[in-house]
């Protein structure tokens, strides 16, 4: 059955402090989550693991806006959102036109780690901007307004 | 105790950094990485970082130490250090023993953490500062 949005189920992270948050909607069952370990010197450095869903939704919300930080690095083709108080990396955002696709961290996603598959590691070193771009409106979930 | 990750050799004292290069530390790590592990707290969980321990002594902050930014919650005992430019945890005071400090072990120069085989990971949910002694 193809999705509809009352199949979507929501999920709620944020940073340890709460200023910064988000809600992803996502029909893939916890098991069927990609779950990725990009392998750039950023998301190892914060041990970040990511997931999207291009049929789900997501919304990033600034509980405290000033503690917002876009960290942007390499060819800044995507914002990292940061939390200034407590330095948690909850998720990215690119911009395409007047969308906007992100990725969220799942480990600011509460409980959930043991129920998630084992991340596979991801390569992108090799991608130049557009190769970038297109992958990421590929596969990044979209943001709602 | 690791002596080498993946390529990289672990040296007597290693430097390691963040991800902007703001924060540059220094560690002394004569017998290399020690009990290198994860913990689950709330902090930890989200930070996923592999930590290793040393003592006060062993570390020292040689260039951005303006840009360190301190982070304290619960007891607020443990202080966790991380760049206010790109949010990298360097490393933490410890609870379980002020005397030392928790580095990351990613930001040690050339050492990718997937290199470390079966890193366990510790329960700083139920803190061991918060678990009474047994017969008592």
């Amino acid at each position: 059955m193809p999705n509809s949005p009352t199949s979507l189920q929501s999920y709620e992270g944020r940073c340890h402090c709460r200023a910064i948050a988000f809600v992803y909607r996502t029909a893939l069952a916890l098991e069927d989550w990609p779950i990725r370990a990009c392998q750039c010197t950023f998301c190892r450095l914060h041990a970040g693991l990511t997931t999207s869903d291009p049929a789900g939704s997501l919304v990033f919300i600034e509980e405290k806006p000033e503690a917002l930080n876009r960290y942007e690095f390499g060819l800044k083709t995507a914002d990292f959102l940061i939390c200034r108080n407590c330095g948690a990396y909850i998720g990215a955002m690119t911009r395409s036109g007047a969308s906007r696709f992100g990725i969220i961290n799942v480990r600011v996603l509460h409980s959930l780690a043991d129920r998630l598959r084992s991340p596979e590691r991801m390569n992108y070193d090799s991608q130049g901007a557009s190769e970038r771009q297109a992958r990421r409106e590929l596969r990044w979930t979209p943001i709602s307004a | 105790m690791l002596k080498k990750v993946g390529p990289t050799e672990i040296r007597a004292t290693h430097r390691a950094s963040c991800h902007c290069g703001a924060v540059v530390l220094e560690l002394d790590l004569p017998n290399g990485i020690v009990d290198p592990g994860r913990c689950n707290c709330s902090m930890c969980r989200r930070k996923g970082a592999v930590v290793a321990a040393v003592p006060l002594s062993g570390l020292r902050v040689v260039k951005g130490a303006d840009v360190l930014r301190l982070y304290q919650f619960n007891t607020r005992t443990a202080k966790h250090y991380f760049c206010s430019v790109c949010g990298i945890y360097t490393h933490h005071q410890r609870r379980v023993n002020p005397n030392e400090y928790g580095f990351n072990v990613g930001c040690l120069e050339g050492v990718d953490p997937f290199d470390i085989p079966n890193v366990p990971t510790s329960d700083g949910v139920n803190h061991p500062s918060d678990r009474r002694p047994a017969n008592r």
